[in-house]
């Protein structure tokens, strides 16, 4: 009972909270909302969300931040397709989208811990040079006639369960056993929370950093898999502002923007906040121009929600030391 | 006895500075060996090569006689030594027990998860031994200062270290916990594992360790058994000539109450402060670290929150909400922490002297740069600063000037009442005297001047009164005639007289 | 060392890198006749005008930005603010009919958008970084959600003169600009003002140890930025006789690389206002001449960003990522 008091009363409980509240609300006034059908599409909109911003958390966690997801997104789908069509089976384009993934998540690792760019900037780059990238080799032009079997991820499913869902369950459940239970996910906390003391306790830093930059490039590709597989066309320009999206997650979910700490479970919260209130948009007829005024209000509702616990928790600890 | 440390011949250079050359030294068994030398002697540089941090340009450590190279702090840890950093090196947002353990948590498993109910008994072993009762998995972020140095003895000890390396580990701690350590230091010692133990305090050198070595500007100097050096011995090796260690009284005439002080407290620390100093007065605040003289000096010139408390300035109450009130109500604090927030590094002498009192040489926001030059420049001249032009960087300056830059900046604003916090920490013996003469003169022109200092004769030889502060109270206050170094000390420890000598 | 008189007048502030000034100016005069080599018309009067009047939007913003990047902290929300001042603008043209009461409500908007980063940044002490994020999102969405991603037009005829008019034979935004950029640079050598934001980028705790307002000097920062970014929402509607709501999308990342170009540490203190005028310059110079030279803009782009990653790891001074921002924990 205690720990469920605790659980309810944590950061990942409150939002989880605040996903059933906002569901219930939604219903009331449309009451299919709650049809299976729907839940299933929202569950499938939130899996590719979830599975990026699972990187984007562990980023955030080690005090950076990565602004280019949007464009390697875009460029990760763009292969992904590209592969397929080659004729490539599954598995070997799986593996090298994921394996490019991982690659892009090492440039970014490789020049914000060797050569000191600030992450905000680095990424920012990045997001133009890739994006610039995307547009030059393809000109423009959208990936069409895929193979029919491309969709198997996207649009297939398991026992009744989309099989995105299926992955995106695999993915987090991995990600939180990574984060809590090894030994490189509690180094990625501890170079968070103060990097300079990790050096004295033998972790290797930049190794820790460049890791993280490179998992979460290995997690977009699988949501780059996971979103375009959805498709029967890949156009160039997916991906805007997913970014924006990805950084509300994690922090709606707990995560600080200062580092250190932040569960993964609350940003797969926070992606179901995220999409639900989309999708409540939609229900209660209000125009999808205004989801992205809404996004970045909530981030910023959120930061300020985490300072001000931040704020009152370092209270009690100074009220504590005097007592 | 046997040898279990050996540094021969190390030499270790930064970008333009030599920290270490030709430096010796030698560790055994079962043994407490101090290291002494003043600030910036290179005792930090020095623990740093033994942990594996720095990695020396020249020479060669022995370990238990098998000659090692690290080349990262893991490899000091695998070697066996440990070490209790200065600068707490803990993460706020794990465990104690993660704490205790980060770098090479337990593992188990085919999936090598982290076994923590194994780090859970570990850290309560450990914590059993050193007797602290304390929940393991609570974070660290909610511990104070006193439990966070504690924690980080006991990582040392986690790692099965053999040698300890203790780097001013009583910095941070009231006089109880100061004696727990040394039993805890006692009880490791009997145990055979040997410690490196640096400190500011010679009174606790002499009281804890066995052998002594001592360094000055990053060379070996001298070392010998504690028992056959005395203090006068220790600080002419660490100075390197006989020093005076009384300073010059400084003769004044006092005047009017200026400022008054009652009733302060902030809600953590401070507890119904009060004091009053006169024209001309120096006053010096004694107490440990962390009594809450620093904590009173920011709290009443507005750097530090306050709940209640009144500020009379000649009878009149001020409303200080923030630094800048007090600045233009003429009461000046300059600060302990030179490079941190004292000066300001990379800009130049002449912008960091006027910086708090541009506003007087401001027309309509702009500056007026012939006044600037010339503030700036009656300064340098005045106290001597040695540097080529204004236009110098201070963080190109050595620690001596840099605190004359920082007094300057505060006297430049025309302080009735100057607060200087610990102002000759970290600067040569030469400086030393010429601060000591600085604030003599301030106060014979008729300034107000509080002195916060850790050096007792310092305080004693310099104040006209001695404010004693204890756990964020005044716990006393004693005139020039009154104040001897054993009433300042019982009632900083709140001890009567006896208690402290045994 | 110590008795070498050195002369007053040959001794240069300590906070300007002269050679990255030096080797930005010698990279634009290399780019400027590498345009007139690549292309016929670059030096062309009407080339030149186009050009300036494409480019005084970013430059405009760049200036601010200046300030605000000299205080360690950054400012991404500018494009934001531009959207929803330039749709605010036309909206309320449209629906009163009143172009002064619109531009009085564009720029008041405009400032009210920089004070709640301001208050953000400053008082609560958000990093700058993600804060800017979250309200350039949040303003671009209004600007969508009032337009509904409508281009709005209908704007009176007069109004057209601040973006396409002329003033002694020089675009009317040229002058705007000379007479901030002057203002800006005056600010930061010769201001109390100045000192104060090179303090804070350098150490904010000695600046509160010098009795100056940290969050007053970065909320009148974010105000100015939000104020010129009105100021360039009412030249891009004038200029392109309509508003919509992507206006000012990629301006944040231009004025961004203007200013890191221009010679300021991104992690503060070090930097002028007359370098982010050759940084804008640059930046202006190659996205005009490469359009003209007829290099696909994406290649802009990229070579844009090659040159924003390539100053700051050359320039070196970066305050060391997310490395550094740790070693400042107590």
């Amino acid at each position: 009972m205690k720990t469920i008091m605790k659980g309810i009363k944590s950061r990942e409980g409150v939002v989880a909270i605040l996903i059933l509240v906002i569901a219930a609300g939604i219903t009331m006034v449309n009451p299919s909302f709650m049809q299976w059908s729907n839940i299933k599409d929202i569950l499938m909109n939130v899996s590719y969300i979830t599975i990026a911003s699972l990187g984007m958390s562990m980023i955030i966690i080690t005090g950076g931040i990565d602004c280019s997801s949007g464009a390697v997104l875009a460029l990760l789908s763009l292969c992904c397709g590209q592969l397929a069509k080659m004729g490539l089976p599954l598995p070997i384009y799986f593996v090298l989208v994921v394996l490019l993934g991982t690659f892009t998540g090492l440039v970014n690792g490789f020049i914000i811990v060797k050569l000191h760019v600030p992450p905000m900037i680095c990424t920012l780059a990045l997001y133009n040079i890739y994006r610039g990238a995307i547009l030059l080799v393809t000109g423009g032009e959208w990936i069409t006639n895929l193979p029919k079997s491309f969709n198997i991820i996207g649009k297939g499913d398991l026992l009744g369960i989309p099989n995105s869902v299926v992955i995106m369950l695999v993915v987090v459940t991995w990600a939180v056993w990574f984060m809590e239970r090894t030994e490189p996910g509690r180094n990625i906390y501890a170079v968070g929370s103060n990097a300079s003391a990790a050096r004295l306790a033998g972790i290797r830093v930049e190794r820790t950093l460049i890791g993280t930059y490179m998992i979460s490039g290995g997690l977009l590709a699988i949501a780059s898999i996971v979103f375009c597989t959805r498709f029967t066309t890949i156009q160039t320009n997916v991906g805007e502002n997913l970014h924006l999206t990805l950084i509300a997650a994690a922090v709606i979910g707990g995560t600080s923007i200062l580092g250190g700490s932040g569960k993964l479970i609350g940003t797969f919260f926070g992606a179901m906040v995220l999409t639900i209130i989309r999708t409540a948009l939609v229900y209660l007829k209000i125009s999808t121009y205004w989801d992205q005024a809404l996004q970045g209000a909530l981030i910023l509702i959120a930061i300020l929600v985490g300072m001000y616990n931040l704020h009152r928790a370092s209270k009690t600890v100074k009220g504590g030391v005097s007592g | 006895m046997e040898k279990v440390l050996e540094l021969k011949k190390i030499r270790k250079t930064f970008p333009g500075v030599v920290a270490l050359q030709n430096m010796c030294f030698t560790l055994k068994k079962g043994e407490i060996h101090a290291i002494a030398g003043e600030n910036g002697a290179g005792k930090s540089t020095l623990i740093k090569v033994m942990a594996g941090v720095h990695i020396p340009d020249e020479g060669e450590i022995i370990v238990k006689g098998r000659q090692v190279q690290f080349t990262c702090p893991q490899d000091a840890i695998t070697a066996g030594i440990g070490v209790v950093h200065q600068e707490t090196s803990l993460f706020p947002d794990l465990s104690i027990m993660e704490n205790m353990f980060i770098g090479r948590l337990p593992k188990k498993g085919f999936f090598r998860s982290v076994d923590f109910a194994k780090m859970k008994a570990e850290a309560e072993r450990i914590y059993a031994m050193l007797d602290i009762k304390m929940d393991v998995i609570k974070p660290v972020k909610t511990l104070g200062i006193a439990e966070k140095q504690m924690l980080e003895i006991a990582k040392a000890l986690s790692q099965n270290s053999e040698i300890l390396i203790l780097d001013e580990p009583t910095a941070a701690l009231s006089i109880r916990e100061v004696e727990t350590l040394f039993k805890i230091i006692e009880k490791l010692k009997a145990s055979g594992v040997s410690i490196v133990y640096i400190s500011h305090r010679l009174e606790e050198i002499f009281q804890i360790a066995d052998y002594i070595s001592v360094i000055r500007d990053g060379e070996y100097v001298a070392s010998a058994p504690v028992s056959q050096v005395d203090t006068a011995q220790l600080v002419q090796w660490m100075v390197g000539r006989d020093v005076d260690e009384f300073y010059p009284k400084a003769e004044s005439d006092i005047g009017e109450v200026l400022l008054s002080v009652s009733g302060l407290s902030d809600g953590s620390l401070l507890r119904n402060v009060s004091f009053e100093i006169r024209e001309g007065e120096i006053l010096g605040f004694a107490g440990l670290a962390g009594a809450g003289r620093s904590e009173t000096a920011t709290a009443v010139v507005g750097l530090r929150p306050k709940i209640t408390g009144a500020v009379l300035l000649k009878g009149k109450e001020l409303k200080i909400r923030k630094y800048l009130d007090a600045l233009e109500n003429g009461i000046v604090y300059i600060s302990e922490d030179r490079q941190r927030n004292g000066v300001t590094l990379p800009m130049s002498i002449k912008d960091n002297i006027t910086l708090a009192m541009l506003k007087h040489i401001c027309r309509f926001g702009v500056i007026n740069r012939k006044k600037d030059k010339e503030v700036a420049g009656s300064y340098m001249k005045q106290f001597q600063i040695a540097a080529p032009h204004m236009n110098f960087v201070v963080g190109n300056l050595s620690g001596g000037n840099q605190q004359k830059v920082s007094v300057s900046k505060g006297l430049a604003c025309n302080p009735r009442v100057l607060i200087l916090d610990e102002p000759t920490r970290g600067v040569d013996v030469g400086a030393k005297a010429e601060i000591h003469d600085m604030i003599g003169r301030l106060a014979a022109s008729g300034m107000s001047i509080i002195m916060i200092s850790s050096e007792m004769p310092e305080v004693l030889s310099m104040s006209d009164r001695v404010v004693i502060f204890r756990q964020g109270a005044v716990a006393g206050c004693l005139s020039r005639e009154e104040a001897t170094q054993e009433k300042v000390l019982a009632l900083a420890l709140e001890a009567k007289v006896t208690e402290v000598q045994a | 060392m110590k008795k070498k008189r050195v002369q007053e007048k040959t001794i240069r502030p300590p906070e300007i890198k002269y050679t990255h000034i030096s080797i930005i100016f010698g990279l634009l005069i290399f780019t400027c006749i590498l345009m007139s080599v690549i292309t016929d018309n670059f030096f062309s009067t009407k080339n030149l005008t186009g050009m300036t009047r494409n480019f005084m939007e970013t430059a405009l913003l760049a200036l601010p930005m200046t300030f605000i990047i000299l205080t360690n902290s950054i400012d991404l929300s500018v494009s934001g603010t531009v959207a929803m001042c330039a749709i605010f603008l036309a909206k309320i043209n449209l629906v009163t009919g009143n172009i002064v009461l619109a531009i009085a409500i564009t720029v008041i908007t405009g400032i009210l958008a920089g004070a709640l980063n301001g208050v953000v940044v400053g008082y609560i002490k958000i990093p700058s970084f993600i804060a800017t994020l979250a309200t350039m999102f949040m303003y671009g969405g209004i600007a969508q959600g009032v337009s509904q991603a409508e281009t709005l037009t209908g704007l009176p005829k007069t109004f057209y003169i601040l973006g396409s008019g002329y003033f002694l034979g020089l675009p009317i935004q040229l002058w705007i600009f000379a007479v901030a950029a002057i203002l800006f640079s005056f600010v930061l050598r010769r201001t109390e003002y100045g000192r104060n934001l090179r303090v804070i980028g350098f150490n904010p705790e000695s600046a509160v140890y010098a009795g100056i307002n940290v969050a007053k000097v970065h909320l009148i920062n974010y105000v100015v930025s939000g104020a010129m970014a009105a100021l360039a929402a009412l030249i891009f509607v004038s200029r392109i006789s309509a508003a919509k709501s992507n206006a000012g999308v990629g301006y944040e990342t231009d004025a961004i690389i203007a200013v890191v170009l221009g010679g300021t540490s991104i992690s503060g203190g070090y930097g002028t206002v007359e370098g982010t005028i050759l940084g804008i310059l640059l930046v202006g110079i190659l996205r005009n001449g490469l359009t003209l030279a007829r290099v696909s803009s994406e290649i802009t782009t990229i070579i844009l960003g090659m040159l924003l990653l390539l100053t700051i790891i050359i320039s070196g001074n970066t305050g060391g990522g997310v490395i550094k921002k740790h070693k400042k924990e107590k």
